[in-house]
């Protein structure tokens, strides 16, 4: 078996196992991504503020004081509203899950198996949601130990990036660099530009589903916004929970309204989102993303729907780098091989040179 | 990173030996940057990382993704052609020189190979740092691109003139 082959099925292999380990330890692994984001984030900021001539203490405070007022803001416009919106509709649940019931029971008489699948969606939704209860102890100790990783990232991630660059051979250093480079910069891409598609969709939806009176647009929106992850999927899905909560409170009628909503937000988005900011970064086969779809959500359940994707975009970014490291790898050896063979090839000749003066 | 301040200022004065103080001062007069202001020239070289090579090390190989230039602060480079039974000098450098600046520009891959011939100190300045500059910096990466663009031209003026002359 080839070398290439080998070295490029243990890398597969190591890619899949620290796939495993980041999956299985998910509170670390989410510490560490939002310890990045909120790095990369207070970057930006500090590189604005050092074209404008603003540095050290003053660019800190600066920082500090906007991320203070953005916190401010977000609470007071979004999370407030967000909440109150929840216990409204955690208030008239009840009630709207009766008449459900009810639906239910109506159409369970001519069709039995709708009973069975209500049955059987019951308990996968208790189920996620005890789930959710159990996280809400590792997310809070995350909220505490995410800025503080951030914070050392900010302080020393320069001199990390360095002894990691100094660490790598001479002969491999613009290689490994350029295809870390490539690598980082096609994931921040995808993910800043799935981020912006999935906040202008929230911003559509919400609006929309304000203007036709749908109860709780914010919080439908905000489904509908992260529920985009999920190329292709994310509309359908999005369509369950909006289409359910416009029957029950406004009949047939709002319903039709609900989908004209949708199906505008779609049109916005795939004319104009999808063309300007994903399409290049989201270059997937339809029938592998419907794949990858089942197996993440039968895997992982309903945050697989929504992590799947971006997940497997990521790991076809690493595999594609490391393929393209090993070929380099290749390369180099063979180029290094014929050096030496060219190097023992002169000693020999002037070994001769110096036998053949002698005699 | 919050970058900046006196600190950040001193650890790199306290750092830096003299010799790549004077070095870093010399770049000022390397053909690439001439015509930027020292403030210029310092806020470059925050992007570029300084890195140093022995005898028999190669910078870069043929057929590699590149995305790098090169400037040569002490040192000498062969860039090398080579094949299974043919290996080529095709240009020899020292200091002051750049190499590796097509792929500022053009997305191939390397086409030659760089050699270290004597222990160097190299100054490279990667695409991803440069295309921070350009974003951040517009002005600045303009005049550099400037630079970049008549070198290009006059090297492409002088094998022009070669070509010619190997043909009368």
């Amino acid at each position: 078996m080839k070398r290439f082959n080998v070295l490029f099925v243990t890398g597969l292999v190591f890619l899949a196992l620290a796939g495993f380990l980041l999956y299985k330890f998910w509170v670390i692994t989410l510490n560490i991504v939002g310890g990045f984001l909120i790095y990369s984030l207070v970057s930006q900021c500090a590189a604005v503020l050092e074209r404008k001539e603003i540095k050290g203490i003053r660019a800190k405070a600066a920082i500090g004081l906007f991320f203070l007022a953005l916190a401010v803001a977000g609470a007071l416009f979004i999370v407030l509203p967000f909440v109150e919106q929840v216990q409204t509709f955690a208030g008239q649940f009840p009630v709207l899950f009766e008449q459900f019931k009810e639906k239910i029971a109506e159409l369970g008489s001519s069709a039995p198996f709708v009973t069975q699948l209500y049955e059987s969606l019951r308990e996968r939704l208790l189920k996620s949601f005890s789930g959710l209860f159990e996280l809400s102890g590792p997310i809070i100790t995350s909220m505490v130990t995410i800025p503080i990783i951030a914070v050392i990232l900010l302080e020393s991630g320069k001199k990390i990036k360095q002894k990691v660059f100094e660490a790598i051979p001479n002969d491999y250093f613009e290689v490994s660099v350029t295809i870390v480079h490539d690598s980082i910069g096609q994931v921040q891409n995808f993910l800043v530009a799935k981020s912006l598609e999935s906040l202008a969709l929230t911003i559509i939806y919400a609006v929309g589903f304000w203007v036709i009176g749908l109860p709780q647009p914010l919080v439908f929106g905000l489904v509908g916004g992260v529920l985009n992850i999920v190329p292709y999927l994310g509309p359908l899905l999005t369509l369950v929970p909006v289409g359910l909560a416009a029957v029950l409170s406004g009949g047939w009628s709002l319903f039709g309204l609900a989908l004209i909503v949708l199906l505008f937000a779609r049109l916005l988005d795939d004319a104009f989102l999808q063309t300007w900011l994903v399409s290049r970064f989201v270059a997937i086969h339809p029938l592998v993303v419907v794949l990858v779809t089942l197996i993440a959500g039968e895997v992982l359940g309903p945050i697989g729907l929504v992590v799947g994707i971006p997940v497997f975009v990521v790991a076809k970014i690493l595999v594609m780098g490391m393929y393209t490291y090993l070929r380099a790898l290749e390369r180099h050896e063979l180029y290094l091989a014929q050096e030496k063979g060219k190097q023992q090839n002169d000693a020999n000749q002037k070994h001769h040179q110096v036998k053949a003066d002698v005699f | 990173m919050v970058t900046g301040g006196i600190m950040q200022e001193l650890f790199e004065y306290i750092f830096d030996t003299p010799d790549v103080r004077k070095l870093k001062g010399e770049l000022k007069d390397s053909i690439l940057f001439q015509g930027l202001s020292q403030k210029e020239l310092d806020r470059v070289l925050s992007y570029a990382q300084l890195r140093s090579f022995k005898k028999g090390d190669h910078v870069f190989f043929e057929g590699d993704p590149g995305s790098a230039i090169y400037i040569i602060l002490k040192g000498n480079i062969d860039i090398v052609k080579q094949n299974a039974t043919k290996r080529v000098v095709l240009t020899q450098l020292s200091k002051g020189m750049f190499f590796g600046e097509l792929a500022l520009v053009h997305e191939i891959p390397r086409t030659a190979t760089a050699c270290v011939e004597e222990e160097s100190l190299l100054l490279c300045l990667f695409k991803h740092d440069l295309d921070q500059i350009v974003k951040h910096y517009p002005r600045l990466a303009n005049k550099v691109f400037v630079i970049l663009s008549k070198i290009l031209a006059q090297r492409l003026l002088d094998m022009n003139k070669r070509a010619l002359e190997k043909a009368k």
